[in-house]
């Protein structure tokens, strides 16, 4: 599973680098942990969770779309759609037999405190902020 | 010479982003459509001239595979050429995709170079505006 995880975040990081031209940091001294989106695919041969809090989830959507404005629509559906490559990147690398398409990610908004239980994920940090991607078995 | 170009995508953002990545192509005049699956986008084609159309694959109501294969029925708009944009890069499932009549497959993300090098081979340079100059070397979608 560790091996697994590795490989999902060198895809995440591959990924948000290539889309943002955002490079992964070190882990800042003081950040805030409070995750308000999250956006998932439920497959039984694949189950993803990405998390993140308000503040880069604005910075993400507003880079990803181009836009200086965004509402929470615009936040959940490209939240959905950054999941959605990591998905289909992930699975072209290192699940060649996954045996139908890509499942098609929901995004929703976290109830408030919200505490990530899942022991297996990874946290990468974009602009001090972290950003949470989590493997279930 | 003007473009008029369909996109169809579920995701609003993507549909967005597309508009975006043709939009600094320096089409001379381009007109843009939307439709959120095949169904309208059928619907759209039927009703609107259109030169290309750029498809996701899935999508609710009718999805870019039965959409493909619905425009290739009707006599008048089989010579459409249709772009697949995806999230897939299995080797396997991206050759199934070419075998459909889509005129290319571009897998997520994209380079917008991508797009407009798709445009130039389809249209030929003649729809360039030869004074935009737009840079967008190493712009991803």
């Amino acid at each position: 599973m560790k091996k697994k995880m590795k490989n999902l975040r060198d895809v995440t990081s591959n990924i948000i680098e290539r889309m943002f031209f955002m490079n992964e940091e070190t882990i800042p001294d003081h950040f805030n942990n409070t995750f308000v989106y999250c956006s998932s695919i439920n497959h039984p041969n694949l189950k993803i969770e990405l998390y993140c809090g308000e503040e880069l989830a604005n910075i993400l959507t507003k880079n990803f779309l181009g836009i200086d404005e965004v509402n929470e629509s615009d936040i959940l559906d490209a939240l959905k759609e950054i999941l959605n490559m990591i998905a289909g990147n992930y699975v072209g690398e290192y699940l060649k037999d996954f045996p139908t398409s890509i499942p098609v990610p929901n995004s929703t908004v976290l109830p408030k405190n919200f505490k990530i239980k899942n022991k297996y994920c990874e946290v990468l940090f974009y602009e001090s902020l972290p950003f949470c991607i989590s493997l279930k078995e | 010479m003007s473009l008029s170009l369909l996109i169809v995508d579920d995701s609003s953002s993507m549909r967005k982003i597309l508009k975006k990545a043709v939009s600094m192509c320096g089409v001379s005049s381009l007109h843009i459509l939307e439709a959120s699956n095949g169904l309208e986008a059928l619907e759209i084609a039927k009703n609107e001239w259109v030169d290309l159309i750029f498809t996701d694959i899935n999508m609710p109501e009718m999805n870019g595979l039965t959409f493909i294969e619905k425009m290739h029925e009707l006599q008048l708009l089989s010579q459409t050429p249709i772009i697949i944009i995806t999230s897939e890069v299995r080797e396997e499932v991206l050759q199934q995709l070419k075998t459909t009549r889509a005129y290319t497959v571009i897998t997520k993300p994209f380079r917008a170079e991508e797009i407009k090098q798709t445009l130039i081979e389809i249209f030929g340079e003649e729809i360039l505006d030869e004074e935009e100059d737009e840079e967008f070397e190493g712009c991803d979608f």
